[in-house]
């Protein structure tokens, strides 16, 4: 092998394919058109990534109940390993709710949204007529960070009884944040939560991006949570 | 464990271009992660040994070129290489800034290939 001289003359040299591409291209170039898609339809995609046990479900059945008051048509798919537990949280706010179940996939890809919403047309719900779609991600603060799902708002969660310094031990997905929401406000004086800490921790991976307060429980700062999400 | 997801693509990508490439056996493939990609190298290495079973790839080694976070310093009017991931603000003059330009890799360089008869 390698070197080795052969009868019939030199051994072939090893060639080299320049490639040059990212690696979740496939999943990019599909996200991006979703992105187009959703952007043509007037549908504004959120994808809320955290920690599990950060309140993703109990702000997005909120979230979910309040725009539809407002007369908003929304809709969310909704990410776990198993169960469909979250999916009928969800739906106690009476929007259309669907579950992907990864069975062990520590996060949502772009196929696995589409198809969701592929299923939903194929039982009836003109998803082009939404006005926004909630993807509540699997709970995780790896490996989410790099798979785009067409969104046009990423909101990272963290709430008060993680520690003000999660942003900087997961500095990958809390640099990928468009919003940041700092849940469970009504629990910060119970935790003992720095809040200069927490922002500061913040703007060490994220300069510049907004944060906001919310507590899904006692409903504070969810106008202004509603309001960033118009 | 999303490293798996990543070596399967990683082996997807490798055999459509050893195919287009009109065959071959894989040596080395190589690849340039940036730290704050998320991804483990560890975890990376011990999916790809499980991905590449079976393929053009079942005997290739996986090369990996680490790339730090470098950021633009609006102060500085530079790209300066941090020392440590976090805080994303100029080592030199301590400006805060997201303006990143190096670490976020996550790229399939190269293949070497060496022809079969």
């Amino acid at each position: 092998m390698g070197g080795a001289e052969t009868a019939s003359g030199p051994a072939a040299l090893p060639r080299i394919l320049e490639v040059r591409t990212k690696i979740l291209k496939k999943n990019d170039e599909l996200a991006r058109e979703m992105r187009v898609g959703f952007a043509a339809s007037g549908l504004r995609a959120v994808n809320i990534v955290s920690s599990p046990g950060a309140g993703k479900t109990t702000l997005l059945t909120e979230t979910l109940r309040r725009l539809r008051e407002a007369g908003l048509a929304v809709a969310a798919i909704v990410g776990d390993l198993e169960t469909d537990n979250d999916a009928r949280r969800l739906a106690a706010s009476g929007a259309p709710v669907r579950q992907i179940m990864t069975h062990g996939l520590c996060h949502l890809e772009a196929d696995m949204v589409q198809a969701e919403l592929a299923a939903w047309e194929a039982e009836g719900l003109a998803t082009a007529s939404l006005d926004m779609l909630f993807i509540e991600n699997v709970g995780n603060l790896v490996c989410p960070t790099s798979w785009d799902l067409g969104e046009s708002l990423r909101v990272v969660l963290m709430s008060v009884t993680e520690g003000e310094d999660k942003p900087r031990k997961y500095p990958g997905l809390f640099n990928t944040a468009d919003l940041v929401v700092i849940t469970k406000i009504d629990l910060a004086e119970a935790c003992r939560f720095d809040r200069a800490a927490a922002v500061e921790a913040i703007e060490q991976v994220r300069p510049g991006v907004p944060v906001l307060e919310t507590s899904a429980v006692t409903g504070h700062g969810l106008d202004a949570w509603l309001a960033a999400l118009r | 464990m999303h490293e798996l997801s990543i070596a399967l693509r990683i082996v997807e990508m490798v055999d459509a271009e050893v195919k287009a490439a009109g065959g071959g056996r894989v040596e080395e493939v190589r690849l340039r992660i940036g730290q704050l990609a998320g991804v483990h190298e560890a975890a990376l290495r011990f999916a790809f040994e499980q991905a590449r079973e079976g393929t053009v790839a079942s005997q290739a080694t996986l090369s990996i070129t680490d790339l730090p976070v470098a950021v633009f310093c609006p102060n500085c009017e530079r790209v300066v290489e941090l020392p440590t991931i976090t805080p994303l603000a100029c080592p030199a003059c301590g400006q805060p800034t997201g303006d990143i330009r190096q670490g976020q890799e996550l790229d399939l360089e190269s293949i070497e290939l060496m022809e079969v008869d």
